[in-house]
């Protein structure tokens, strides 16, 4: 029992990695109609630029605390991440207003290709280390239930709260502020968010940058765990199916569909695998969007397409 | 334009409807099959053939599959690396198990098996379409990833998951030198790029147009469009799946299933948006880009480094590939949605006055 | 100009109720339509005219009622089947294919009528001096003399390998029709043939609609706004109000009609 607990718990940490990267999916989709097939790709960029960074500014200003070098690493990156936005917006979107998604999607994974060799040109491609002070120890947890008690990791718990932080603040963005506001009607239509004046170029910017520092974090999180490598980007294609779960304009359904799949991920190999040769973790995730694809395509909480002849 | 095209005026339907009804089109095509069945031979050296003309042809076949998919009939797929690995692997079983069996009727068992895959996997596109129908995709490829490393039967039960082929022969003459293994892709090549052509200008190209272009106003006309969607997928899946026995047969003779992987798929997806969508031609527009580029890139930029007085090592000449691939393709989708063919044809048109207007 | 025979209903609509959610678009429409005549649906927008044509087309499926073809009765129309039984419609929103030609676009209409497998058309003769026939390029040749007598009754000759997405308005109103009509309909549903045009274009498109009539003996059920053309060239009219019928008879009856004069012009309470 306390075997199924871990995995379980194992499987929500998992889960709420892929939810930090499905999020950035989500606040494009919603803000822009548009897919961002590069989201991994932003993911590992940010990474290494934080990796690199913090690297990098205790030699450039010659400091040597380490919190201050990481703050001023993440603020580094994060403008990094503006000026990504821009120019994405500058010289790709802005020129594909109002073409069909599937010419949209296509783009952004251009765009996943440059970002991948842009980074690797930048930043260099082995393995870095991000340490933003996460605690690394595990912890076990009640002991008094079951013996030797259930094994958590500390810094998942870290994680899972920050991500949840996040997700407060960005509902209270798209909820509460005007700026939100706008985001939600260029989602929804360019030419008519365009006709009563909401300037789309730099609409597009905000999101992108939003999704960016998303990315940034979420790349800080997986980093920090896993070591800044070339194998986040395969990030993007495992949290696909996260937003085909939880419905593509959905925050809470980007949080909850990440949980899912986490678990289910873990549960199946552990409890399934062995049937049927191990490595059920590579299309899991996939076989289950591709069930939800056939019977309830806008996911468990997203809106419903509606096509008009 | 340096020939006159114009005057030529037809007297029957058949006349019009024939594949290229331009006659000096005709000529060229003609001496274009002539030269690269006959001239390339006696002329390309082994290298020539092994590293670029082999798998241009390959990767041609393979696009104008997946063009068919997506630029005809408008579904678009990131499983097309899976649809490969199904006809290479199910070739090879038929091959391997059946004492005897000819290396076509396995290449076309191959790409049977493809097709059901095809079909089963296209099933989806009557649901979804746009972003949904490529995740449905990406199940298909991770699926058949898994499928090839974790099912022994698979492989004939190969302890290190790869195989290999050999001895390869058509007719009692051998497919061992570069020059058979160019000849024996070109000729298979040149057959199915016919049918397809047939197809696409039929009745069923036109309702697989008609779906990319308005589905719901195909299915007034009495188009089903859940037999145009599957038969895409079949058609489709068929000539990925025997493209996929060349490469594992005759490019690669040894392979494992990371072979045939998600890269795969985007690159086939590549191919087809620089080539053009929805134009047999721009296949192999955009086969020949992918397969020359990175050749071509890393000779020339260690040159231009060079100049500079810097080195650039291989490492990070693929990183400049992958930014030219991003940005190729992000600029073709902005400057010409419809690829290379495109921008060949417009210069064909700019040809007609330029230099001497008739 | 001879006197017309009207034959006997063709297409019985009865009762027919459509809801979207808490919207209802049609309220209990009960209509028919006779063989041969030139049948006019009318009312003010909003009404429902085009939510009629979808059911009876197969694209919307009415919650209740039932639509008669020819005596056999269906509660569900399926597009296809509906394609088949004979009746083609023209769509108020162009539903043509951009990316094809306009010949391709007639084509298609022939869809229907191909017998030739998928096969059988990838074995296809590729060159025209090459002397075996294959069966299925003899039917592509008999689909396109079928297709070529369209385009000259509608008089697009010169457009006829031009991509349809760059056709000005009133032609592709008409390859629109023409698409129609390469279905060898019985019933012809024309959903707002003349929106856009001008005069000239809404007398030529008069003139062709009648002479579908005509000479096909092809039944027409006409959804329009223009006054003029529906007095002219109808023999019944029905009209419709926020989803309910109002009127239904012959033009001049309806035109005196008090409850069509209030819903068009408004009345003072």
């Amino acid at each position: 029992m306390a075997f199924f607990l871990e995995t379980l718990l194992g499987g929500l940490m998992a889960g709420m990695l892929y939810s930090l990267v499905a999020l950035g999916f989500v606040l494009i989709f919603k803000a822009s109609g548009v897919f961002n097939f590069a989201q991994g790709a932003m993911v590992l960029f940010a990474a290494l630029a934080m990796a690199r960074f913090s690297e990098w500014v205790p030699t450039w200003i010659g400091i040597d605390n380490l919190i201050l070098a990481n703050v001023i690493a993440f603020a580094l990156a994060g403008a990094l991440m503006w000026v990504v936005a821009w120019l994405i917006e500058r010289l790709v979107l802005r020129h594909l207003v109002n073409q069909e998604g599937v010419t949209l999607l296509m783009a952004t994974l251009g765009i996943t290709y440059f970002l991948d060799g842009l980074g690797q040109t930048l930043f260099g491609s082995n393995i870095y280390a991000i340490n933003v002070g996460m605690p690394k120890d595990p912890v076990f947890l009640l002991e008094s239930t079951f013996p030797g008690g259930v094994l958590v990791n500390l810094e998942d718990v870290y994680a899972a709260c920050i991500a949840a932080l996040l997700v407060a603040a960005l509902s209270l963005f798209f909820q509460k502020t005007s700026t939100g506001r706008a985001l939600r009607a260029v989602a929804d239509d360019h030419q008519a968010a365009q006709s009563i004046g909401i300037p789309l170029n730099r609409i597009w910017v905000i999101v992108w940058f939003v999704a960016g520092v998303t990315a940034l974090v979420a790349g800080i999180i997986w980093g920090s765990k896993l070591g800044v490598q070339f194998s986040l980007t395969t990030l993007a294609l495992r949290a696909l199916p996260v937003v085909i779960l939880g419905g593509l304009t959905s925050v809470p359904g980007a949080i909850i569909g990440g949980l899912i799949i986490g678990v289910g991920e873990k549960l199946s190999e552990v409890y399934l695998g062995p049937f049927v040769g191990g490595g059920i973790e590579i299309w899991f995730a996939y076989v289950l969007a591709l069930v939800f694809l056939l019977f309830r395509p806008q996911g468990l909480f997203g809106e419903k397409i509606i096509d008009r002849v | 334009m340096f020939y006159r095209e114009n005057g030529q005026f037809k007297t029957s339907y058949r006349a019009d409807q024939q594949i290229f009804p331009i006659a000096q089109d005709r000529w060229l095509i003609l001496a274009l099959i002539a030269l690269a069945f006959i001239a390339v031979p006696l002329m390309a050296s082994d290298y020539m053939m092994r590293a670029i003309l082999i798998p241009f042809l390959i990767m041609s076949l393979a696009a104008l599959g997946v063009n068919i998919l997506v630029g005809y009939c408008g579904q678009i797929t990131l499983g097309s690396g899976a649809f490969m690995a199904v006809g290479a692997y199910m070739a090879y079983n038929f091959f391997v198990r059946i004492p005897g069996m000819p290396l076509v009727p396995a290449l076309l068992l191959g790409g049977l098996c493809a097709t059901a895959f095809g079909v089963l996997f296209g099933l989806p596109s009557l649901r979804v379409k746009g972003l949904y129908l490529a995740v449905a995709t990406l199940a298909a490829q991770f699926f058949s990833d898994w499928m090839f490393l974790r099912i022994k039967w698979f492989v004939n039960d190969s302890p290190s998951g790869s195989v290999s082929v050999n001895n390869l022969q058509v007719f009692g003459l051998p497919i061992e030198s570069a020059m058979s293994k160019y000849l024996f892709c070109l000729a298979v090549l040149v057959v199915l790029a016919l049918l397809a052509k047939n197809l696409v200008r039929s009745a069923i190209g036109r309702e697989w147009m008609a779906i990319r272009d308005m589905d719901v106003a195909a299915a007034v006309i009495g188009i089903r469009p859940m037999y145009a969607k599957l038969s895409a997928f079949a058609v489709s899946s068929f000539i990925i799946g025997v493209a996929g026995g060349l490469w594992a047969f005759v490019y690669l003779g040894a392979w494992e299933p990371a072979a045939f992987g998600v890269d795969l798929s985007f690159r086939l997806l590549f191919m087809v948006i620089i080539g053009g969508l929805g134009s047999i031609m721009g296949a192999f527009f955009g086969a020949a880009f992918i397969v020359v580029l990175p050749i071509f890139l890393n000779q020339a930029l260690p040159e231009l480094a060079g100049l500079f007085g810097m080195t650039m090592s291989t490492a990070a000449v693929s990183h400049v590939e992958l930014m030219l691939f991003g940005g190729l393709i992000v600029w073709f989708l902005i400057v010409e949605p419809h690829g290379l063919a495109r921008l060949w044809s417009i210069g064909k048109q700019k040809l007609r006055l330029w230099p001497f207007p008739h | 100009m001879n006197e017309k025979k009207i034959g006997e209903v063709i297409l019985d609509v009865k009762n027919i109720s459509l809801r979207f959610g808490g919207v209802k678009a049609l309220t209990d429409i009960s209509f028919d339509v006779r063989e041969h005549e030139v049948r006019a649906i009318i009312g003010p927008n909003g009404a429902g005219k085009s939510s009629m044509l979808n059911c009876i087309n197969g694209v919307y499926q009415p919650q209740e009622g039932s639509i008669s073809f020819r005596g056999q009765t269906f509660k569900h129309m399926n597009s296809r089947q509906v394609a088949e039984m004979g009746i083609a419609r023209t769509f108020q929103n162009l539903a043509l294919f951009k990316g094809m030609s306009v010949i391709d676009n007639l084509m298609t209409g022939r869809n229907l009528r191909v017998k030739s497998g998928l096969l059988a058309q990838a074995f296809r003769n590729p060159f025209a001096s090459l002397k075996f026939l294959g069966g299925a390029q003899k039917e592509e040749e008999q689909h396109r003399e079928f297709v070529e007598h369209i385009i000259d009754f509608l008089e697009i000759q010169a457009h006829r390998k031009t991509p349809v997405g760059t056709l000005p308005y009133g032609l592709q109103k008409r390859v629109d029709l023409g698409r129609a009509l390469a279905m060898e309909p019985q019933v012809l549903l024309l959903d707002e043939p003349m929106a856009g045009m001008n005069l000239e274009e809404k007398q030529d498109m008069s003139r062709f609609i009648l002479d579908v009539n005509d000479e096909f003996g092809t039944t027409i059920v006409l959804i329009e706004h223009d006054m003029g053309v529906v007095m002219d060239i109808s023999d019944r009219v029905v009209v419709l109000d926020y989803g309910k019928k109002i009127g239904d008879g012959t033009p001049e009856a309806v035109r005196g009609n008090e409850e069509v004069i209030s819903a068009y012009l408004g009345t003072s309470h």
